[in-house]
């Protein structure tokens, strides 16, 4: 997957953006509220049911996806409102889950080439979930667990064959 | 005496407001708008000393808002705090009349370099 995003930063080596360095951006992010992080497998054998999205346009153009269970929507929430989960409305953990994704999706956007525009995030939230871009397909996914469980992304890029 | 702060977001208001608070800044009063538009209106009908908003936002976007602001003549302090800080994104904001730019993530530090010569 990461050779194919790497490419598609106009083909350049030296442009290429690494799973490592971008679950790295990701765990800065999460300390920055409070939740430290580590590394985990992309594919984090638990069932996602909450997803928030961001799309980028312009000169790159593509979406950051972010995943995350119900426990650890609430824990992330819970952490950057510095309340109870159990406090919490569900507009409140939503409002928490879309903030957090445009963090993510803006520090992304930032390392791509300019200009691009950042959507306004979008979260869904359901049992067994499968999103997808039409015309992209995922080019990188990561993900990292904090203290209240998974927080998975997936890269998508516009795909050449559509 | 008050800040407005400007963002679509609760969450993201409500870190501002305590990072805020954190750097030090904890003597003036917070106000809050949750998109361009509001927060025009907001700061045209009771002047903040300073307005620190989001850029990117639903009804009115944060670059539409500070140039509603200067276009009115209102020449109060107006810093963006958004999750994107390209040298594009900066370069808009300054041209606007943007006095800075903190991309989030950012600390208590981030806020006191940013904002203390704007209060001083």
């Amino acid at each position: 997957m990461s050779q194919t995003f790497e490419a598609s930063l106009a083909g350049d080596p030296a442009e290429a953006i690494s799973p490592e360095e971008l679950s790295e951006a990701l765990g800065e992010v999460l300390s920055s509220l409070g939740l430290e992080s580590f590394p985990i497998e992309a594919n984090t054998g638990q069932e996602l049911d909450v997803s928030g999205s961001v799309t980028i346009s312009g000169e790159w153009n593509g979406a950051v996806q972010m995943e995350l269970t119900d426990a650890s929507q609430r824990g992330t929430a819970a952490a950057m409102f510095l309340l109870d989960p159990d406090v919490l409305s569900a507009e409140e953990i939503v409002d928490a889950v879309g903030e957090l994704v445009n963090m993510v999706g803006g520090g992304i956007k930032g390392m791509l080439p300019e200009p691009s525009r950042l959507s306004l995030p979008t979260v869904v939230q359901g049992h067994d979930l499968h999103l997808s871009f039409p015309g992209m397909a995922p080019v990188l996914r990561y993900a990292r667990a904090s203290e209240s469980g998974p927080i998975a992304v997936t890269i998508w890029a516009e795909s050449s064959d559509s | 005496m008050h800040i407005l702060v400007v963002d679509d977001s609760k969450v993201m208001r409500s870190i501002v407001t305590r990072t805020l608070r954190q750097a030090g800044f904890d003597s003036y009063d917070i106000h809050e708008a949750d998109n361009g538009r509001a927060g025009l209106d907001a700061a045209l009908a009771q002047p903040p000393l300073l307005v620190l908003s989001d850029w990117n936002m639903p009804e009115m976007s944060g670059i539409e808002f500070l140039t509603g602001l200067r276009d009115a003549g209102s020449t109060v302090p107006f810093g963006f705090v958004t999750s994107e800080g390209s040298d594009e994104m900066r370069g808009r904001a300054e041209s606007a009349g943007a006095s800075f730019l903190i991309a989030k993530p950012f600390t208590a530090d981030t806020f006191r370099d940013a904002l203390s010569e704007v209060l001083s």
